[in-house]
C-alpha cells in the first residue's frame, strides 16, 4: 500500500515532470490563458499518454538494455517508447466514441512526442520495479503535468489582466514563475525516499 | 503487484471518467453553434466569407473557421468567441475587414429610382418600397451589413453612423 | 434589537455639528424653473407647449415607462422653452418655466380616506403624482411599492458626510413621518415597521419619541443604526436590521422587505392625503465654499445658482461643486443645473475638504478595497478585468452588484478611480445587452426572410409543376401573379424598367458621388 502511495505521490509531486525534472517546460511556458475545462482535458490526455509510455519504456529497457554496454542506448529506447505511446494514443482515439474523439481533436497536443513524455520514458524504468508500477507511475506523472498545466493556465489568465513590464512579458515571466514555483517544489524532495 | 495494478486501474479509470465527463460536456454542445450564434452580432454581412452569421457559427462549431473573421463583432466579439470555444484570443483579421462604429444604410430618396434591388439584397428585410416608388431603410432594423450597396444601380445608398437615441428634440408638442 | 454588522464600509468624518439638524428654511421662488423631461425616445410624452401657462403641480410629461416618473411644474408661470439644458454633468431636454410669483397650484383631489381605498388606486395616484425615491436613486415609488413586503423599513440613515436633509425632516416633521409610515405600511401590507436612524441623531430620536407618544401614533419601531458608511444603502440597511443578505441580482422583495426613504414616504403621504404632486424636496447646502449652510426647502427645477445666491453666495474657499453626497454625488462644473428629485444636497467643498489630488499610481495589491467593499466584491480583480476589457468576466465577478458607494476608491492608496471604472463597466454591460437585443431581432428577421424565400420558391415550383402539362405560356404566368411579396416583385419589376431612366440615374449618382467624394468613406468597397 505504501508502495502505491509513494508512487502516486512521487509521480504527481516529488518527481513532477515540469517543476522538478524540467521536462515539458516549453509546453507549460507557452500555454495560453484558457478556461479550466479546456486545460483539464489537455491534462487528462497527457495522463493517458504518459500511462502508455511508461510501461512501454520500462519493458523496452528491461528487455533490451540488460547488458551494461547497451545502457548508452537508453535515450534511443526512451524516444522510441514515447513515440510509440503517442502513436498508440492517436490510434486509440480513432476507435474512441465520437464525443471523445471530438474532444481529442480540439486539443493542441503535438503529434510528435514532446519532452514531457520523453521524461516519463526516462524516469519510469529508473524508478519502477515492474511494469505495473511503471503504469501507475506514468499515470501519476501525467497527472502532475496536468496539475502544472492547470496552475499555469490560471496564472496566465490572471497575468493577462495585469500590467507586466515589457521586457518580462510572455515567455520570460513564464520561465521566471516556473523557476520560482520549482524552487518551492524542491521542498518536496526526498519524500518517499524509496522512489 | 496486484495492489499496484489495482491502483493504476483505479487511477486510469478516474481519468477515463473525467475525460468522459469533459467529452459529454463538449458533446452536449450540439447547441454549440446556437451558442456561438448568440454571441455573433447578426449583421448577416458575410464578411467572414460565410453566407451569414449562422453558417459562420456552424463552421466555428465544426472547428473549420477561425475566431477572427467577424469585423462587426470587433475585438471584443473575437474575445467572446475565444472564451466560448476555449481558444486563444486574437484581434480581428484585417483581411476580413476592419472593425468600426456601427452604421446604418441611408437611401438618398431624391436619387432612388425604385428598382427594388436593395430590397432583395437586404438580409433582414429592413428596406421597404415598391417598384418605381422610392425606398427607405427602417433604421431600427438595419444591421449596417452593406449588402445593399453593390446592387444599387444609382449608388444612392450611403452608410451613416448609427444614432442610438437620436430622437428629435421636441420644440413643439402635439398635446 | 440585535443589529448585525455588514461587511466592510468606512468611517467618514460626519461634518454634522450639533445633536439636531437645523430647521428647513424656505427659499424665494426662482425666476426660472428647469424641468428635465424623461430621456429621449419618450420625448413625445411632453404635455405642454411653449407659451402655455402652467400651475404648480401641473403635469409636464407623463411617465415614459414603469421605470420613469411623471414630471410636474414646480410653480406657476409660462413655459418659455422646451430645449436642451445642462442637467447634472450632461444635457437633457427640459421644460423651462418663467415663474410669475403667484404660485397657484393645481392639486389632485385629496384621498383622505385612503384606508378604505383599494391599493391599486393609491399606487396609481403615486404614479400620477410623480412620487420618486428621494434618497438619491429617484426610482418611482409606485413601482417600488407594488411589491408588498411584510417588513417595512423607513430609511432615515443618511450616512454620507454633510447630508442632513432626512435628519431635518425627522427633527421637524416627525408627525408627518409617522403618518406616512402608517400609509406605507398599509400599502405594503407590512406587519412590522422599522424606522432606521443613525445613532448620532439624538434630536431626531427625541422628536420621534415625542411624536410616537401622541395618541393614534405608534406601531413604528425606532432603530438607531451605527454611523458607518454606507449603512444608509438599501442592501446594507437590510443586512444590519434583519441579518439577511439580499441575494446577488435580487431585490429586497426577495426577503419580503421593503425599504423606503423617509422623505419619499412623506412625499407619498402628501400626494395621497393632500393631492400634491412631487414639486419640492429638502436639500442640504454645505461645505466650506458656501455661506448659509443648512437645509433648504427647494422646488424641483430650481437652478443651483439661485439656491447658492439666496443662501449667501460662494466663499473664496469654493473649490468643487457637488450634487448629492460627497461619496456618491456628482461633481458638476457650473451651477446652471437644476435641483432634481435625486439631489439630496448641494455641496460646495473647499480645497481642504477634498482629498489632495494625486496622480494615479499602479495598484500595490494592499487589498484595502476588498476589505471595505460592502458588496463583498473583489475590486482588484474587477479593475484588472475592466482594464483588459473582459466585461463578461467582470460581470461574472459580480460587477452588477456594485452599489457604487465609492468606499474602495476612498481607501485606495494608489488613487485609482475605481468607482468610475465600475460605473463605466456597468454602462458598457448595458450597451452590450442592448446590442444582444438588436442582434436577436436581426436574427429573427433574417430567419423569417429565409423562411419566406423558401416558401416562395416552393410555391413557384409547385405552380410551374401544376401548369407544366397545360399551355406553353405558363412560364410567363408566375411573373404576372408574383408581386404579392416584395422579393418576388423585384424579380419581375426589373424587366419593364425604363432603360434610359436607369442610365440617367446611374450618371446622376456618379456625379453626386464624385461631388461628395472628399467627404465619403475611405474604406468603401
Amino acid at each position: 500500500m505504501s508502495d502505491v502511495l509513494a508512487l502516486l505521490f512521487g509521480g504527481v509531486l516529488v518527481h513532477n515532470l515540469v517543476l522538478v525534472h524540467l521536462c515539458g517546460v516549453e509546453r507549460v511556458a507557452a500555454i495560453a490563458p484558457r478556461p479550466l475545462h479546456a486545460v483539464l482535458a489537455l491534462g487528462l490526455f497527457a495522463t493517458l499518454a504518459a500511462a502508455l509510455v511508461a510501461p512501454l519504456s520500462w519493458t523496452l529497457e528491461h528487455l533490451l538494455l540488460q547488458a551494461p554496454v547497451l545502457s548508452t542506448l537508453r535515450p534511443a529506447t526512451a524516444l522510441l517508447a514515447s513515440a510509440a505511446g503517442v502513436g498508440a494514443l492517436h490510434g486509440g482515439m480513432r476507435l474512441a466514441p465520437a464525443a471523445l474523439r471530438a474532444l481529442w481533436r480540439r486539443q493542441p497536443l503535438p503529434a510528435a512526442p514532446d519532452a514531457a513524455l520523453l521524461g516519463v520514458a526516462l524516469l519510469a524504468p529508473a524508478l519502477a520495479r515492474d511494469p505495473a508500477q511503471a503504469l501507475l507511475f506514468g499515470a501519476a506523472c501525467g497527472l502532475g503535468l496536468g496539475l502544472v498545466l492547470v496552475l499555469f493556465a490560471g496564472l496566465q489568465t490572471r497575468l493577462a489582466a495585469t500590467q507586466v513590464p515589457a521586457p518580462l512579458r510572455g515567455a520570460p515571466l513564464a520561465l521566471l514563475s516556473l523557476a520560482l514555483i520549482g524552487l518551492a517544489w524542491a521542498g518536496l524532495a526526498g519524500i518517499g525516499d524509496r522512489l | 503487484m496486484t495492489a499496484t495494478l489495482l491502483a493504476a486501474a483505479l487511477l486510469l479509470g478516474l481519468v477515463a471518467l473525467g475525460l468522459g465527463a469533459l467529452a459529454r460536456r463538449a458533446g452536449a454542445d450540439v447547441d454549440l453553434a446556437a451558442r456561438i450564434d448568440a454571441v455573433l452580432p447578426q449583421t448577416q454581412c458575410g464578411q467572414c466569407n460565410y453566407p451569414g452569421c449562422r453558417p459562420y457559427a456552424e463552421a466555428l462549431a465544426r472547428g473549420e473557421a477561425d475566431i477572427d473573421q467577424c469585423p462587426p463583432g470587433g475585438d471584443a466579439g473575437a474575445r467572446a468567441l475565444a472564451r466560448l470555444l476555449g481558444r486563444v484570443p486574437k484581434p480581428v483579421n484585417p483581411a476580413h475587414g476592419t472593425p468600426g462604429p456601427r452604421v446604418v444604410a441611408l437611401i438618398d430618396e431624391t436619387t432612388c429610382i425604385g428598382c427594388t434591388k436593395c430590397i432583395q439584397a437586404c438580409p433582414v428585410d429592413a428596406i421597404v418600397g415598391a417598384p418605381k416608388l422610392m425606398h427607405t431603410v427602417i433604421a431600427a432594423e438595419c444591421t449596417g451589413c452593406e449588402l445593399c450597396l453593390p446592387p444599387c444601380p444609382v449608388d444612392c445608398i450611403t452608410l451613416v453612423p448609427r444614432a442610438a437615441d437620436a430622437a428629435a428634440v421636441p420644440t413643439r408638442s402635439t398635446a | 434589537m440585535l443589529l448585525q454588522p455588514f461587511h466592510g464600509g468606512v468611517r467618514l468624518p460626519p461634518h454634522k455639528p450639533g445633536d439636531a439638524a437645523p430647521a428647513p428654511q424656505s427659499l424665494p421662488l426662482p425666476p426660472e424653473l428647469v424641468h428635465p423631461l424623461p430621456p429621449p425616445g419618450a420625448s413625445g410624452a411632453c404635455a405642454v407647449t411653449v407659451g402655455q401657462r402652467v400651475r404648480r403641480g401641473q403635469l409636464l410629461a407623463a411617465a415614459a415607462d414603469a421605470r420613469g416618473a411623471a414630471v410636474h411644474a414646480g410653480s406657476s408661470g409660462t413655459v418659455t422653452a422646451i430645449a436642451p439644458r445642462p442637467v447634472g454633468d450632461g444635457e437633457a431636454t427640459c421644460v423651462v418655466i418663467a415663474t410669475d410669483g403667484r404660485d397657484d397650484s393645481a392639486p389632485l383631489p385629496p384621498l383622505a380616506d385612503w384606508r378604505e381605498l383599494p391599493r391599486e388606486r393609491l399606487l396609481e395616484r403615486l404614479a400620477v403624482a410623480g412620487v420618486v425615491g428621494l434618497g438619491g436613486a429617484a426610482f418611482p415609488a409606485a413601482a417600488k411599492l407594488a411589491a408588498p413586503g411584510t417588513i417595512l423599513i423607513l430609511n432615515g440613515a443618511e450616512c454620507e458626510p454633510w447630508l442632513r436633509s432626512d435628519e431635518a425632516l425627522l427633527c421637524h416633521g416627525a408627525v408627518e413621518v409617522l403618518a406616512a409610515a402608517q400609509l406605507l405600511a398599509h400599502l405594503c401590507r407590512a406587519t412590522r415597521v422599522l424606522l432606521a436612524l443613525e445613532s448620532r441623531m439624538h434630536g431626531a430620536r427625541a422628536a420621534l419619541q415625542a411624536a410616537l407618544a401622541a395618541p393614534g401614533a405608534g406601531g413604528v419601531e425606532l432603530v438607531a443604526v451605527p454611523t458607518r458608511y454606507p449603512v444608509g444603502s438599501e442592501r446594507q440597511l437590510i443586512r444590519v436590521l434583519t441579518g439577511q443578505e439580499v441575494p446577488s441580482g435580487g431585490l429586497p422583495r426577495d426577503l419580503d422587505a421593503s425599504v423606503h426613504n423617509v422623505a419619499s414616504a412623506v412625499a407619498a403621504w402628501r400626494a395621497i392625503v393632500h393631492g400634491e404632486a412631487l414639486t419640492e424636496r429638502l436639500v442640504t447646502l454645505g461645505g466650506r465654499g458656501v455661506r448659509g449652510a443648512g437645509v433648504y426647502r427647494v422646488r424641483l427645477g430650481t437652478p443651483v445658482a439661485h439656491l447658492v445666491a439666496h443662501a449667501g453666495g460662494y466663499t473664496d474657499a469654493a473649490a468643487r461643486l457637488v450634487l448629492g453626497g460627497p461619496m456618491m454625488g456628482q461633481a458638476v462644473v457650473h451651477d446652471a443645473v437644476p435641483v432634481l428629485a435625486s439631489t439630496q444636497a448641494v455641496l460646495v467643498l473647499g480645497a481642504d475638504e477634498l482629498r489632495a489630488a494625486a496622480p494615479e499610481r499602479a495598484c500595490i495589491r494592499c487589498g484595502d478595497c476588498a476589505a471595505v467593499c460592502p458588496a463583498q466584491l473583489l475590486p482588484q480583480t474587477l479593475l484588472a478585468q475592466l482594464r483588459e476589457g473582459e466585461l463578461e468576466a467582470a460581470a461574472q465577478q459580480g460587477l452588477s452588484d456594485c452599489i457604487e458607494c465609492g468606499a474602495c476608491a476612498w481607501v485606495c492608496p494608489a488613487q485609482i478611480p475605481l468607482v468610475q471604472l465600475y460605473r463605466d463597466g456597468k454602462s458598457a454591460l448595458q450597451v452590450q445587452e442592448d446590442e444582444r437585443a438588436r442582434a436577436a431581432q436581426a436574427r429573427a428577421r433574417h430567419l423569417a426572410r429565409a423562411a419566406r424565400l423558401a416558401r416562395d420558391a416552393a410555391e413557384r415550383v409547385a405552380r410551374v409543376a401544376a401548369r407544366a402539362p397545360a399551355t406553353a405560356p405558363a412560364a410567363a404566368q408566375p411573373a404576372a401573379t408574383a408581386p404579392a411579396t416584395p422579393a418576388a416583385a423585384a424579380t419581375t419589376a426589373a424587366a419593364p424598367m425604363d432603360k434610359a431612366a436607369v442610365l440617367a440615374a446611374i450618371a446622376r449618382g456618379r456625379a453626386r458621388r464624385q461631388a461628395a467624394a472628399p467627404a465619403g468613406r475611405e474604406d468603401a468597397p
